[in-house]
C-alpha cells in the first residue's frame, strides 16, 4: 500500500498512547467482515446502479466528460468519450424510435429467473438507417432529435425482438403459459436531456447499450442483432470504445469485425465475460424449463454450478434448479433445494416462484 | 469468448474499474457511517453515480479510496437530512428491534451468527459516536486507513485526525464497556 510522508497513524508510541482497548479490538475483529455486501447484494446494487448511470450519462448528455455510457445488462459499463448517449428502444414494427436519454429497462423477472433487456442503441449517419432497423433491436435518432433536446422517453424492448424471457410490455405476457404477470423489479431510467452532441460524434460514434441475453452463444432462441453499426464507429478513446464492443453479440455476430471486439482481459472485461457465460447457463436453463425440457435445464444447471459455483447468479440457479428438480418429479430433492433456496434468499423476487413450483 | 485479447489500459481508471474495486468498500461503509439497512442500496447507487459524473476529477488525486469516502460521506450526510426532514432518524439502528435483524442473520451458517452479533454491536456503538469521530474511526480502526488520507479524504488537518481519533476511540471503549454492562445484567435478568 502506498505510504504517503507524514506522521504515521499506527506508529508504536502513537498506539501506546491512544490505542484502541483491547475489547474494542476484539470486537472489531469479530465484526470483521459481516459489513460487506453478499453476492446477492453485489447483484442487485450492480443491476441498479448500472441503469442509474446509464440514466445519468443521458442527463449529462454533452457534458459528461466521461461520455456516454455503454450498459451491460449483466453489469459492465463503458465510457465512450465525447457521445452523448441517446436512447430508445425498438418496437417489434421497426420503427425508429428517437429519445436523448438513455433509459434502460433491467428487469429480473420471476418467470425467468434472470432477465436483462435492454437496447442497443446506435448514433449514426442516416444513410445507415435501414441496417439499423434491420438490426431490430437498434434505435436510429432522427436527425431533428440529433439537435433539439427532447423529453426523455422510456422506451421497453420488445421481447419479440430481444427475446428476454419477461418483459414489461402487456403484448408479451402471453408469450409464456406459465410467466407470471408481475415483474418483480423493474428499473426505468428516464429523464429530460440537454441537446446532443455535435455532428461529428453523431457520425462517428455509435453507443451500444447491450444485452447480455443476446450474447448467448448457441442459444437457439437468440437472433444476435446484426452489428454492423458498431463496426463503423470511431470512437474518440479507442482504449475504452472496444469495449463497447465486448458486449456485441458473438454468438452470430459473422458481420461484426473481429477487431472489434474487446481487446482488454482487464478485470472487468474477465467479470463481464463471466457474467455472460453465467447468463447464458442459467437463462438457458430457464427457457428449456419453460419448454418443458427439464433433463436440459437440469444440464445448464449443472454445468453453472461446476463453473461458476460462487457465481453472481447462483441465487437464480439455485432457484431454478429447485424448480426443475420439483417438475421432474424428484420431489424430496425439489423441496430440499426449494427450502435452501428461501431460506437464503427469502425475498429473493424468484422466492414465489419456487414456493409455486414446489411446495405444497 | 472471444473477450480475452489485449489492450493496454486506460490511464484514468474507467467507471467499472473504480465500480469493481470500490462497491464492497462503498457499501459497508454506508453501513458503518449509519446507513439504515433498508437505504444501504440508494445511497451505494448515489455514491456511484456521482463517482461516474465526477471520474474526471478524479484524475491526479492519490488514493481512490479517500476520494470516494468523501463522496460517501457527503451522500451518506444528503440522506441523514432528508431522512431527519422526513421525521425519521439518523440511523435505524438506533431504533431497529433487536430481533430484526437477528432473524436474517439466523438464516446464516453457524459461526457467521457470532459475526453478525459483533457488526451489529459494532454499529450500534459507532452510532453513538458524532458524525465527525465516526468517520475517523472508520477509516482509522475498520479500514486501516493512514492518518493522511484520513485527513485528504475528511479535508481536515492531520492534527485534526489525530485529536477526533483520540477522542473517538476513547468513546467506543466506554460505549463497549457500558453495553457489557447491559448485557451482562439482561443475561442474569434472564436467567433468574
Amino acid at each position: 500500500m502506498r505510504r504517503p510522508d507524514g506522521p504515521r497513524l499506527r506508529s508504536g508510541a502513537h498506539r501506546v498512547a491512544a490505542g484502541l482497548g483491547p475489547a474494542s479490538r476484539l470486537l472489531i475483529e469479530r465484526a470483521r467482515g459481516g459489513d460487506d455486501p453478499s453476492v446477492e447484494d453485489r447483484a442487485r446494487v450492480r443491476r441498479a446502479v448500472m441503469a442509474a448511470v446509464a440514466g445519468a450519462a443521458g442527463a449529462c448528455g454533452a457534458t459528461a466528460s466521461a461520455g456516454a455510457a455503454t450498459v451491460n445488462g449483466a453489469g459492465s459499463m463503458t465510457g465512450a468519450a465525447g457521445m452523448a448517449t441517446v436512447t430508445g428502444a425498438s418496437t417489434s414494427l421497426g420503427t425508429p424510435l428517437a429519445a436523448k436519454v438513455a433509459a434502460v429497462v433491467l428487469a429480473v423477472s420471476a418467470a425467468g429467473g434472470v432477465i436483462t433487456g435492454a437496447v442497443t442503441i446506435v448514433q449514426r449517419p442516416r444513410a445507415t438507417e435501414p441496417e439499423a432497423q434491420a438490426a431490430g433491436a437498434t434505435i436510429e435518432p432522427s436527425p431533428s432529435a440529433r439537435r433539439a433536446p427532447a423529453r426523455a422517453r422510456t422506451a421497453v424492448p420488445d421481447a419479440r425482438d430481444l427475446n428476454v424471457l419477461a418483459e414489461p410490455d402487456a403484448r408479451d405476457l402471453n408469450a409464456s403459459a406459465d410467466a407470471p404477470a408481475a415483474i418483480d423489479e423493474t428499473l426505468v431510467v428516464d429523464g429530460d436531456a440537454p441537446a446532443i452532441e455535435p455532428a461529428r460524434a453523431a457520425h462517428e460514434s455509435a453507443v451500444v447499450l447491450e444485452s447480455p441475453l443476446r450474447v448467448l452463444a448457441g442459444d437457439p432462441v437468440i437472433e444476435a442483432p446484426r452489428a454492423p453499426a458498431t463496426a463503423n464507429a470511431a470512437p474518440a478513446r479507442p482504449a475504452r470504445a472496444p469495449r463497447v464492443l465486448a458486449t456485441t453479440p458473438v454468438a452470430r455476430a459473422g458481420s461484426a469485425p473481429a477487431d472489434a471486439r474487446a481487446p482488454d482481459a482487464g478485470e472487468p472485461a474477465r467479470l463481464a465475460s463471466t457474467l455472460d457465460g453465467e447468463l447464458a447457463l442459467v437463462r438457458a436453463a430457464w427457457l428449456a424449463l419453460r419448454a418443458g425440457r427439464v433433463a436440459e435445464a437440469l444440464v445448464a444447471l449443472d454445468d453453472h454450478a461446476h463453473r461458476f459455483p460462487a457465481g453472481v447468479l447462483a441465487p437464480e440457479r439455485d432457484a431454478a434448479r429447485a424448480v426443475a428438480l420439483c417438475r421432474a418429479g424428484r420431489s424430496a430433492e425439489g423441496a430440499r433445494a426449494a427450502e435452501a433456496f428461501l431460506a437464503a434468499h427469502p425475498r429473493s423476487p424468484l422466492a414465489s416462484r419456487v414456493r409455486a413450483s414446489c411446495i405444497r | 469468448m472471444a473477450l480475452a485479447m489485449t489492450s493496454p489500459r486506460p490511464v484514468v481508471p474507467s467507471f467499472e474499474e473504480v465500480y469493481e474495486q470500490c462497491f464492497d468498500f462503498v457499501w459497508r461503509n454506508a453501513r458503518r457511517l449509519g446507513v439504515a439497512e433498508a437505504a444501504v442500496d440508494d445511497v451505494v447507487q448515489e455514491v456511484f453515480v456521482v463517482v461516474y459524473r465526477r471520474l474526471a476529477d478524479f484524475e491526479g488525486r492519490s488514493s481512490l479510496k479517500t476520494w470516494i469516502f468523501g463522496i460517501l460521506l457527503r451522500v451518506v450526510s444528503d440522506w441523514r437530512r432528508s431522512r431527519r426532514r422526513k421525521g425519521g432518524h439518523a440511523s435505524l439502528d438506533a431504533i431497529a428491534p433487536d430481533g430484526e435483524m437477528l432473524d436474517e442473520k439466523a438464516l446464516c451458517p453457524i459461526g457467521a451468527l457470532e459475526q453478525a452479533e459483533a457488526v451489529r454491536l459494532l454499529h450500534r456503538l459507532l452510532a453513538q459516536l458524532d458524525e465527525d469521530k465516526r468517520a475517523v474511526f472508520v477509516l482509522a480502526e475498520l479500514e486501516e486507513t493512514t492518518a493522511p488520507e484520513i485527513a485528504e479524504a475528511l479535508g481536515i488537518p492531520v492534527n485534526t485526525v489525530y485529536s477526533r481519533l483520540r477522542a473517538a476511540r476513547l468513546e467506543f471503549d466506554r460505549a463497549l464497556a457500558r453495553q457489557r454492562a447491559r448485557e451482562n445484567h439482561l443475561v442474569f435478568g434472564r436467567s433468574a
